[in-house]
Formats: structure tokens, C-alpha cells, sequence
């Protein structure tokens, strides 16, 4: 029993992407936040709110990605036109925490073979961890560029010590109606994690990265 | 199946809430810790809101996690560090009072082979896991700074390979370390990448369980040496369990022992389910009911007393509770201990002839109890016929009589 009508989530997003898209068109391709605003939450004593979401459209597409694979798993990255290294590739930075530092910053995510996996902490040391962009498995039989984009479709929140949480949910080109349905999806869940659900909700706002922003509860 | 409350303890400071037990079974008591920075021990026998043990100044503020170090010693740790506590003391000072050079948070307690660890909150862009010996707590073992990038929620030494030590963090990643390898570098054996770790727990020997911030629950492979080759199983993802499990609007915890505490904080509810461990598979046709538990407030922590059929919860609505079990949960031997294994979830394990007749006992007096407790009137009388009783059995059947002098009331 949600609290936000998709009708009048509708509106706002149709406001806010006349905005972005019409009213003020940037140079860049405009990020769609969902901002929630919590109330009587205790980030000292309340349990921890965090997670993933994986939603159904990508909603940053310029993420970028390498595949740590073997030989199977490099072939396809190249044919789905995702740069990708392999084993020898990686023992060659030989453990160099500049290296590896500087290999990931390069790049949003990363992805190795399921073989791999149990290498890639004694090849790359704790780095990577560090940087929060440890890989996320593929087998050889999952489709890579399906794993490709679950990687990129989904997002992180975080509660930390402000009361205030910040997702993004999609971007200033996307469908009107997909939007809507993103929004809903990502506040829905979110609530439901609450232990007060709705209670703990002060606010629901939606926002494009250089617009204003559009109260949705 | 329900279960009855046979006592309740109110906490005597306003909002303040209850979030850790963790039980001494050698002296029949267990302590609370709790949101206003105190510890409480209270007994299991001898029902009574005044507490055996008390420091209600025990930290700055609240407690995040208390580990049970020995049947005499709890650890502790908060703001203002990690606190080694001698429960027979009566003074209100820590043995030992331990923090990094930050000062930071410490989030979560792992204890094992004479080793504890803590390990923080993210401040700035380091989480900290530190390591002391308690034999000789002024200076750090070891420190791992450099492995996660946000607060470390959980702690656990393997229980048998006395080298491997696992860490859970929001930043969704499980990591196990290999002592021997001097180098943090090199020390990193496993990292498993899930989610926002809530708790994780060696369930066996080699099966490590992680239940997330999202109410999701997955069993991993602890990974052998042999980097190269994968020859582990794949992990059992149980995914959303709020989905699979009835009135299921958040996880309590997952026991190695055996169970699972779910909860419905809206709906007033909390429910105890037996685990198979080995399995990997919640009993769900064997519920056990908390009617109201901690009424619209969630349940912070919840311990089955091995051999007594009851059950302790604790809540934010400040209290703590005594349950009695409808049913005796088979609860798994502790790893590393060899246990007969008998077929159905209903029977007994057989570990002692004397133990089981202990409990046989036990049964037939908590029966008998259970008749009377019917009527409020008459509660009060048979707490007191239960205390005579209990005193009476307790020295009878008792190896140790010093345990129950040693917690002294003030």
C-alpha cells in the first residue's frame, strides 16, 4: 500500500524532464535522482539501511566496465565491446598498489570470470576492496552481456550519518513512463526496508543533476 | 506453536533499547546490552528487574556489539572504544579499555583463541579491523586498514583453523584473512562480493552464511588453498527472504546452532524457526510463536537457552524477555565437536546420559510450573516456591557451587 500514486509521480516527472530537456538543455546527459529525506531515524542505534537495487533500465549508461577473464571470457568481452584483461595481464602489475589504484579508477566496475574469482585477492591484494569495485562473478554460462548490464543497472544506497539518501533511478532521455516505473520501484523497496515504512519517510523528492527539485511526498 | 512469557525486564531509563544478549550458562545468566551505554546481567533462575551485574555507565553512548569472551569476561564497544569487562569485579572499570589511533567507532566484536577483534567505522576513507592478544592487551597484534571501504559489521574467527579470521562490512563484501600471512597484502585468502552484510557466521567448517541489510541470505564456500582451481560448490543464494518466509518483514539473525529469528514489527509479530544447518533450509512447518514479542518495535536479538526450552528476545521497546519454548530445538553441536546424529528434528541429541537426565527433570518441573503460572495471582507465590526450588535443585545438582556466589548484588 504505497503512498505515492503513480499519477502524481507522473506529473513531476513529466515537469522535471520538460525542464532538463526543454526549458534548460545542458551539454550533458542529465542524471535523475530520487532523494529521500528519513524522520525518526537514529543512525547511531536503528539498524543499518543499505543495499542494492537493480532496476529495469539502466540508468547511467556511460558506466565503464573491464572484465577480468580467461581466455573464453576475454573473447567475449571483445565481442561485446567491453575492454577486458586477462591473468597474465593482471599478474604483470605484480601486485603494485599504484597500479592497481590507478586501474581502478579507470573504471566504474568491474567483472571477472567465476574461475578467476578465487585468484583475484591473492593477484590484486586487498586494493581493490579498498576502492569498493572487487568484481562481481560471471560463469561461462551466463550471458555476458546480460551480466554487463545487471552490473550497470544497478545502484547503491547508503545510509550514513544524515538523515538524508540520495539514488540515482535514471536519466533525462529516458521514457517518460519508465521513469515513473523506476521511481516507484526504487522508493517502493526502499520504504519497505524501513521499520516504520512510510513513518520513517519525511520526504520523496525527484531531481535532474542541474534542476530543481520536484516534492513527490 | 506459542510460546509464554515466564518473566519480563523493563529497562529503567526512558527510550532506551535493548539491541545485544549474550548468554553465561555456567552461571545460569546472561547480559544485556543496550542503547544508553549500559551492561546488565540478570539470572536465569532466579527471576528478579534487579540486575546481578550492573554498569550503567558502561560506555559514552550506545553499545554497538558485546562479545563473551569466557564464562567471566564479556568485551564490549561503542564511541569510545572496546571495553574488557571481569564480571565478577565489582568495580565499575573495565579491565581493559582498548581504541585505535582514531578513536573511532568500533562497530563489531569477534573473540577467538585468546585473540579479540574490533573493527570500526568508515572515518574518512579507512575502516580499521584490529587485532589484540588478551594476555597482553597494551599493544595491537595486527591491524587491517586497508581491506574494506566502509564499517565493518561483523567479526568471526574460524572455529577450528585457529588462522582464519572473517569480516563482513556495508560495503557488501566478506572478506577472510589468513593470520599467518604477515603482510596485509598478502593475508587476503577470500573475498566474497553480496551485499551490505547485517551478520555473517562460519555455519560449518566450510560454509560461511551472510544475511544482508536487504533481508537477503546467501551460504558461500570457504575457498581452499588451491587458488587455481575452483573445486568449491556454487553458493546457495535464498535471495529476498522476506518473500519465502511467512510474516517475514526482517531477520532477526541466523544461528549456527540451528535457528532463525523472523519478525513483523507491524504486525506485533516474531517468530523462532528451526534452521537446518546442513541443509541449508528453514523448517518452516515447526514455527514458534512470541504472541505481541516486543509489541510494534523490532526485535534487536534473540538466544534459544540451550537444554532449558526458553528463549530470550530484546527489543527497542526496552525490554527483555523470557520465553518458554513449546517444543525443545535440537540445537547443532558447536563445530569441531563430533555429535551422534539422530533422525528427526523433534528428538533429543544424545550427548550426556547424565545432562539428559538433567533435562528430563528439568521438563517435568517446568511442566508443573507451567500449570500454575495460569493464574497472575498465584505467579507471585510460585516465583517464590520456583526460587526455593531452584535453590534447592541448584546445590543438589550443581558441580560448582561458587557460581552462585559470585555475582553479588550491590
Amino acid at each position: 500500500m504505497s503512498k505515492i500514486t503513480s499519477s502524481h509521480v507522473r506529473e513531476n516527472v513529466h515537469k522535471l524532464l520538460e525542464f532538463s530537456n526543454e526549458t534548460k538543455k545542458r551539454n550533458f546527459l542529465e542524471t535523475v535522482e530520487l532523494q529521500v529525506g528519513l524522520k525518526n531515524y537514529d543512525p547511531q542505534r536503528d539498524k543499518r539501511f543499505s543495499g542494492t537495487l537493480k532496476l529495469p533500465q539502466v540508468p547511467r549508461p556511460n558506466m565503464t566496465l573491464c572484465i577480468f577473464g580467461d581466455a573464453f571470457d576475454v573473447d567475449r568481452a571483445k565481442s561485446v565491446g567491453v575492454e577486458a584483461m586477462s591473468v597474465e595481464d593482471l599478474k604483470k602489475l605484480n601486485k603494485n598498489k599504484k597500479l592497481i589504484k590507478k586501474l581502478a579508477k579507470k573504471y566504474n566496475a568491474f567483472i571477472a570470470s567465476e574461475v578467476l574469482i578465487k585468484q583475484i585477492p591473492r593477484l590484486l591484494g586487498p586494493t581493490l576492496s579498498k576502492a569498493g569495485k572487487f568484481p562481481t562473478p560471471v560463469s561461462h554460462n551466463d550471458d555476458l552481456y546480460g551480466k554487463v548490464t545487471d552490473v550497470k543497472s544497478t545502484i547503491r544506497f547508503q545510509l550514513k550519518k544524515v538523515l538524508c539518501l540520495a539514488v540515482a533511478v535514471g536519466n533525462v532521455e529516458m521514457e517518460e513512463d519508465i521513469l515513473v516505473n523506476q521511481i516507484m520501484m526504487a522508493a517502493n523497496f526502499l520504504v519497505s526496508l524501513l521499520k516504520k515504512n512510510w513513518q520513517n519517510v519525511g520526504s520523496l523528492v525527484i531531481k535532474s543533476t542541474m534542476g530543481p527539485s520536484f516534492r513527490i511526498y | 506453536m506459542r510460546s509464554s512469557v515466564l518473566f519480563d525486564w523493563q529497562s529503567s531509563t526512558k527510550d532506551n533499547w535493548v539491541l545485544n544478549l549474550e548468554l553465561f550458562p555456567s552461571s545460569n545468566s546472561f547480559i544485556a546490552s543496550a542503547s544508553d551505554g549500559s551492561l546488565n546481567g540478570y539470572s536465569l533462575v532466579n527471576h528478579s528487574n534487579t540486575p546481578i551485574f550492573s554498569i550503567p555507565k558502561a560506555h559514552e553512548s550506545s553499545i554497538n556489539s558485546i562479545k563473551k569472551i569466557d564464562e567471566f569476561t564479556l568485551a564490549s564497544c561503542s564511541t569510545d572504544g572496546v571495553k574488557v569487562w571481569d564480571l565478577r569485579s565489582l568495580s565499575q572499570s573495565p579491565i581493559h579499555s582498548l581504541t585505535n589511533a582514531k578513536s573511532s567507532n568500533f562497530l563489531s566484536l569477534g573473540y577467538g583463541h585468546n585473540l579479540l577483534a574490533g573493527g570500526t567505522e568508515l572515518v574518512g576513507v579507512d575502516a580499521e579491523l584490529h587485532i589484540w592478544d588478551l594476555r597482553n592487551p597494551q599493544e595491537v597484534v595486527r591491524s587491517f586498514i586497508d581491506s574494506h571501504h566502509d564499517d565493518i559489521t561483523c567479526i568471526e574467527f574460524h572455529p577450528t583453523i585457529s588462522n582464519y579470521l572473517m569480516s563482513g562490512s556495508t560495503d557488501g563484501y566478506v572478506n577472510v584473512y589468513d593470520l599467518n600471512e604477515q603482510d596485509e597484502d598478502d593475508a587476503l585468502h577470500q573475498v566474497i562480493n553480496y551485499a551490505s552484510v547485517h551478520s555473517c557466521h562460519f555455519t560449518s567448517e566450510k560454509r560461511i552464511s551472510i544475511l544482508t541489510h536487504m533481508e537477503t541470505l546467501a551460504f558461500y564456500e570457504l575457498n581452499d588453498t588451491n587458488y587455481e582451481v575452483i573445486a568449491e560448490p556454487e553458493p546457495n543464494d535464498l535471495g529476498d527472504v522476506r518473500s519465502s518466509w511467512p510474516d517475514c518483514e526482517y531477520v532477526v539473525d541466523l544461528n549456527p546452532a540451528g535457528y532463525v529469528g523472523v519478525g513483523a514489527n507491524s504486525q506485533r509479530k516474531l517468530a523462532l524457526f528451526p534452521f537446518d544447518i546442513q541443509q541449508e533450509k528453514i523448517d518452516l512447518e515447526k514455527p514458534v510463536w512470541f504472541a505481541d514479542a516486543h509489541g510494534d518495535e523490532v526485535v534487536r536479538d534473540l538466544v534459544v537457552v540451550p537444554n532449558t526450552q526458553t528463549a530470550l528476545t530484546c527489543g527497542e521497546d526496552g525490554h527483555i524477555r523470557l520465553w518458554k519454548l513449546p517444543y525443545e530445538l535440537t540445537p547443532s553441536a558447536p563445530i569441531g565437536q563430533k555429535v551422534d546424529k539422530t533422525e528427526g528434528e523433534a528428538s533429543d541429541i544424545e550427548v550426556d546420559s547424565d545432562s539428559e537426565s538433567e533435562r528430563k527433570k528439568e521438563k517435568k518441573e517446568k511442566k508443573k510450573k507451567e500449570k500454575k503460572e495460569k493464574k497472575e495471582k498465584k505467579e507471585k507465590k510460585d516465583k517464590k516456591d520456583k526460587k526455593d526450588k531452584d535453590k534447592k535443585k541448584d546445590k543438589k545438582d550443581k558441580k560448582k557451587k561458587k557460581s552462585d556466589v559470585r555475582f553479588k548484588p550491590y
